[in-house]
């Protein structure tokens, strides 16, 4: 299996993409999922259903609104232009923001399920012992649901390392800015060249059942934490 | 010592604390049947129960006055609970379990060594939660509370799954802290010989005659 320098940059552009939208999604999902599972009001129902939202909008559509999102005469497309001198459609940037939409309930739904299995008992304890809120987050609650929030970042990684559709509609297929593996392998059957696609194939194939089968290990040990 | 006048209330249930025991008391036991509301006083005392309304005084210390919108947070109470089920940290050993302190109590609690030497805890302190047995984590949990440094401690059924041996020294232990130290404590038992061993009052909580209100009086503790 070898790789020529426009596959090299697919690989690099993937990996930087996906560990780009795991590290924010992380950021952003962390505190939203513990307010959503220590929430019952209405607007964090409604939050809850949005998030959930591209589980089940085709990506084409979810990729089609982004699309019309990022246009230079919207606000969000000409602000963009204004700080970065670039357009955020088709760049990097751009399918960027397209990962973070598609892959978010993808590192939502894991974290909210270790947040419904950690026993919020141990925080009484933890605040007994003069940890506030705050602390006993981060000292407790954060390391008892680490496999989950593995799992979440990981499931993420594998995700975004896969898509697809949202990325061809907000980034095109231009390689060294916004061609990424699975698009890398749709432009060789095109072009009929079936030893790349094979390639890129068995490379992205490996890499999905390893990182399921780390998936799988992690929350055996999230079931064992849960049952101290 | 506890001055208590407080409502929580639970779906088609609502307890109403209404309780008042004298000074001098320093261990304060509480006893009642199952179900009575033993857990959740100790609970709004310890500030574990945010939804309770009403006003707390402890030790000449007010924690609590809804009307003032007075709130002290059960992380600034400075006690030391040690709940029914041990609650241990599972991804810490016991060491550092027991070593588990918020910022603002830097200063190790009573003597560390003598903690671990009267719980037996000392050959469990590299050991994680997952692999003591039911007795031994209610021992570390107890060891957890006492090394916390707390200015009050309150127990909850504290020695239920400890065997016959560590239960006699840890009562001993206890009641040497409450003469040596005079911390305000509160023992929450139903077994009338382990409240008559450690409490200087003791206050039934019984609730049969009237289900859904509970009213306790200081007339009832007596020293």
């Amino acid at each position: 299996m070898s790789f020529a320098s426009t596959e090299l940059m697919a690989f690099w552009i993937t990996l930087k993409l996906a560990l780009l939208t795991s590290t924010i999604l992380m950021m952003i999902c962390i505190p939203l999922a513990w307010w959503l599972n220590n929430n019952r009001s209405l607007a964090s129902r409604l939050i809850e259903s949005l998030v959930t939202l591209p589980i089940i909008l085709p990506p084409t559509v979810l990729g089609f609104y982004l699309l019309m999102a990022c246009a230079p005469t919207t606000i969000i497309g000409h602000q963009f232009e204004i700080l970065t001198g670039q357009q955020l459609a088709f760049s990097f940037s751009g399918i960027l923001l397209g990962s973070l939409f598609y892959s978010l309930p993808f590192a939502m739904q894991p974290l909210q399920t270790a947040f419904e299995q950690f026993d919020n008992k141990v925080l009484d304890a933890a605040h007994s012992l003069g940890a506030s809120p705050v602390q006993a987050f981060f000292q407790v609650t954060l390391p008892l649901c680490k496999h989950g929030i593995i799992s979440a970042a990981l499931l993420c990684f594998a995700h975004t390392v896969g898509e697809f559709g949202v990325i061809l509609m907000i980034g095109g297929n231009i390689p060294g800015e916004t061609q990424v593996l699975s698009v890398a392998i749709f432009d060789a059957v095109e072009t009929m060249d079936y030893t790349k696609a094979y390639n890129l194939s068995a490379a992205l194939l490996i890499f999905a059942v390893i990182t399921l089968v780390i998936i799988n290990i992690l929350k055996r040990k999230e079931q064992d934490y849960a049952k101290c | 010592m506890l001055n208590v006048d407080c409502k929580l209330s639970f779906p088609g249930q609502t307890l109403h604390y209404q309780l008042k025991t004298p000074d001098g008391i320093t261990c304060l036991g509480v006893k009642g049947d199952s179900g009575c509301g033993k857990t959740t006083l100790l609970r709004i005392i310890a500030g574990l129960e945010q939804h309770a309304y009403g006003n707390v005084e402890f030790a000449q210390q007010q924690w609590q006055h809804s009307q003032q919108k007075n709130f002290v947070h059960a992380s600034e109470r400075n006690i030391g609970f040690v709940f029914q089920d041990a609650r241990l940290f599972a991804h810490l050993n016991v060491a550092q379990n027991i070593q588990f302190k918020g910022k603002k109590r830097s200063v190790s609690g009573f003597e560390f060594e003598r903690v671990i030497e009267t719980l037996d805890v000392a050959y469990l302190l590299n050991r994680r939660p997952a692999n003591l047995s039911g007795g031994e984590k209610q021992r570390v949990a107890i060891a957890r509370a006492l090394c916390s440094r707390p200015r009050y401690l309150m127990f909850d059924e504290p020695l239920t799954g400890i065997d016959h041996n560590h239960k006699v020294a840890i009562l001993n232990y206890l009641t040497v802290l409450k003469h040596e130290y005079a911390v305000p404590m509160i023992y929450v038992s139903h077994l009338d010989d382990e409240l008559q061993k450690i409490s200087d009052g003791i206050i039934n909580l019984n609730h049969k005659s009237k289900p859904f209100t509970m009213l306790i009086n200081s007339h009832q503790a007596h020293a």
